[in-house]
């Protein structure tokens, strides 16, 4: 009988490497692999399409690039160059336009969920808070009978609006997006999938907008400055966010503390995250990009040299508490997206770009319902001349060229890991 | 300094095993053996647009070769080596260092060497120095999967074409004369190549190849 043990065992053994084998690197165009799927986690970096419904889908939009028929996201670039299933979105709808837009004739559509689709990632989606840019979270907790502070509609509405343009995405959290996919798929992962994730950067843009919030009430208190610093301090996450009610010369400081601790703080979550919710549900092929470099954005450069540099100093504390956290991590690979933009922006010529700082997307064209938004930005809506090799296409979002080069240093990074 | 004896008293012995070894003007004679080509690649970066630094190198190749040769005077010998071509794999160094192979090639050399021989005709040991063309024939390119994924991924795939050239070549090496017919010969080259390999995404890559070979074959003089 023991011998018979020792065979199962043996077999069982062979058949969970076979399971889990990468493949070898084939001569044909696509990479002969082992995986099965893509699924992506994240933010609008990696959204295929969450929003694309009504007006949006209408104008030719749905990703947060210049879109068009052909350009793809860096998702699905890989999907193809790996040979598996096209991705598609698991989660649709834009259900809580403001007013504003809806009487402005801009149509929503109601959520949809497609169970069987693998990319989660979703625009503006943070790692754990629901208070995401342009979120339905905002808008509903400033709309609603909550506005903090005092006030009416209006002025929650005109907070809504200057705390982020009020569009009411879903903007599910990646943590959310990461249980979905259990929930989809019974619970555990076959270990043949590969598993995109690159999140965080709204958590910088929320601290960063509860930052500059702070200290515009501290810069001029009133009834709606401060009314903006506590809506920032809530949206941005952090404790005690009445505090800014009464914003005194020391509120900048605390606000800047509270930031870089809750971006850190999201770090590590998005590490437990990854570790309880993929990792230990049985994914062996964990891809994570850190965040690029935001404050080489254009949004980076408009908020001038002292305001890129807490930008920078916000994507580090996240990018290091992250590699922190992944670090020596089976299964996992990270991709430095940082360096690797950096260098974009230092080396335009070597990587074709021919703008590095000026988005692609027209912020005066009729064509974009969303002027300036690459959600809805399309050929048609650009600015004039040749914008095929820029870098951005809004003021955060890759142009279709920059989703490939983003597509290229992760195939670069996944093959030399062997995972091909 | 033993060492010098030795090889002194193992020349005379050759020298000494056998008479009337026959390699004079108007012979022909002809070898078969193998032949090892070993790049010495200094790679350029591949154009934009790429990583910077993205580099390749080149893979060491064996293969049975021949080479006909003949006697134009006692000393002066015309040889051209025959082979059915190498082949080699493209990796990716540089920036792109361990990401495997990113195209599969096969070289043709073709080779019209000038050599000459010292030492009288019929000596059993006869050093020589060569010098000639080479015509660098590539052919069965095939770019891999990967280099699909570092160039466009998810696109069509990328192919890549490397550009024959005529370039020198200068030689080394030696006849050991077992009797009038048979004799073994031993040589080292040296091709001072360079190629461009172009893409089809439009992309460049100068690489230096500077291949040596080493090629060690029996030969018979007719």
């Amino acid at each position: 009988m023991k011998k018979w043990t020792w065979a199962v065992a043996a077999a069982a053994s062979a058949l969970v490497v076979a399971g889990c084998g990468g493949g070898g690197g084939g001569t044909a165009s696509t990479n002969n692999t082992g995986f099965s799927q893509l699924v992506s986690f994240g933010d609008s970096l990696s959204d295929i399409g969450t929003y694309n419904v009504g007006t949006v889908a209408a104008v030719g939009g749905g990703k947060f690039t210049v879109n068009s028929p052909t350009a793809k996201n860096w998702t699905q670039l890989i999907a193809a160059q790996y040979n598996v299933p096209t991705p598609c979105p698991a989660q649709t709808g834009l259900a809580n336009l403001l007013p504003s837009l809806t009487s402005a004739g801009f149509v929503g559509a109601a959520t949809q969920n497609f169970s069987s689709c693998r990319n989660y990632a979703q625009g503006s989606s943070r790692v754990t808070v629901q208070y995401a840019p342009y979120s339905a979270a905002v808008q509903n907790y400033i709309v609603g009978a909550t506005v903090q502070g005092g006030g009416t509609l209006a002025q929650g509405q005109s907070a809504a609006a200057s705390a982020g343009f009020a569009l009411g995405l879903s903007a599910v959290p990646v943590v959310t997006q990461m249980n979905t996919h259990l929930t989809n798929v019974g619970g555990a992962y076959t270990c043949k999938e590969l598993v995109t994730i690159i999140a965080g950067a709204n958590d910088v843009f929320m601290n960063l907008n509860g930052i500059n919030a702070v200290a515009t009430a501290v810069a001029g208190p009133s009834q709606s400055t401060i009314q903006g610093a506590v809506l920032g301090a809530t949206f941005a996450g952090w404790t005690n966010p009445n505090q800014y009610a009464s914003p005194s010369a020391s509120s900048v400081s605390t606000a800047q503390a509270a930031a870089f601790a809750a971006v850190q703080q999201a770090a590590t979550d998005l590490v437990t995250d990854i570790k309880t919710l993929v990792l230990a549900k049985g994914a062996t092929h964990v891809v994570v990009g850190n965040l690029p470099d935001i404050s080489q954005t254009p949004y980076g450069i408009s908020l001038g040299a002292q305001g890129a540099a807490l930008t920078q100093q916000l994507t580090l504390a996240f990018n290091s508490t992250l590699a922190a956290g992944l670090n020596g991590l089976s299964g996992v690979l990270l991709v430095d997206l940082y360096t690797q933009g950096q260098s974009e922006t230092a080396n335009p010529v070597q990587y074709g770009l021919t703008n590095v700082t000026t988005p692609a997307c027209s912020t005066t064209s009729a064509a974009n319902p969303l002027q300036g938004s690459s959600l809805t930005c399309t050929a048609a809506s650009t600015i004039a001349g040749d914008t095929s090799h820029y870098q951005y296409a809004d003021t955060v979002h890759p142009t279709p060229y920059g989703y490939q080069l983003i597509a290229q240093f992760m195939t670069l990074k996944l093959i030399a890991a062997g995972w091909q | 300094m033993k060492t010098p004896y030795s090889i002194l008293a193992a020349a005379a012995l050759l020298t000494t095993a056998g008479a009337a070894m026959a390699q004079q003007a108007g012979s022909l004679s002809a070898s078969i053996g193998f032949t090892n080509l070993s790049p010495s690649v200094t790679s350029g970066n591949l154009t934009a647009p790429s990583l910077p630094n993205t580099q390749a190198t080149v893979n060491s190749n064996s293969q049975p070769t021949g080479a006909v040769n003949y006697m134009v005077t006692n000393n002066i010998a015309i040889s051209v080596p025959l082979g059915l071509g190498f082949k080699h794999n493209v990796s990716g160094a540089g920036a792109i260092a361990g990401v495997g192979t990113i195209a599969t090639t096969k070289a043709l050399p073709i080779t019209l060497l000038g050599q000459y021989r010292f030492m009288a005709p019929d000596a059993q040991f006869r050093p020589y120095v060569g010098a000639g063309v080479t015509y660098a024939k590539f052919y069965d390119t095939n770019g891999t999967g990967v280099l699909t994924a570092l160039t466009n991924p998810g696109g069509p795939a990328t192919t890549l074409s490397f550009q024959n050239k005529l370039v020198p070549t200068i030689q080394l090496g030696a006849i050991i004369n077992f009797n009038a017919k048979w004799y073994l010969d031993a040589n080292y080259t040296k091709t001072f190549l360079s190629t461009t390999g172009t893409l089809s995404t439009g992309q460049t890559l100068n690489m230096k190849l500077n291949p040596s070979t080493i090629t060690i074959g029996i030969g018979y003089k007719f």
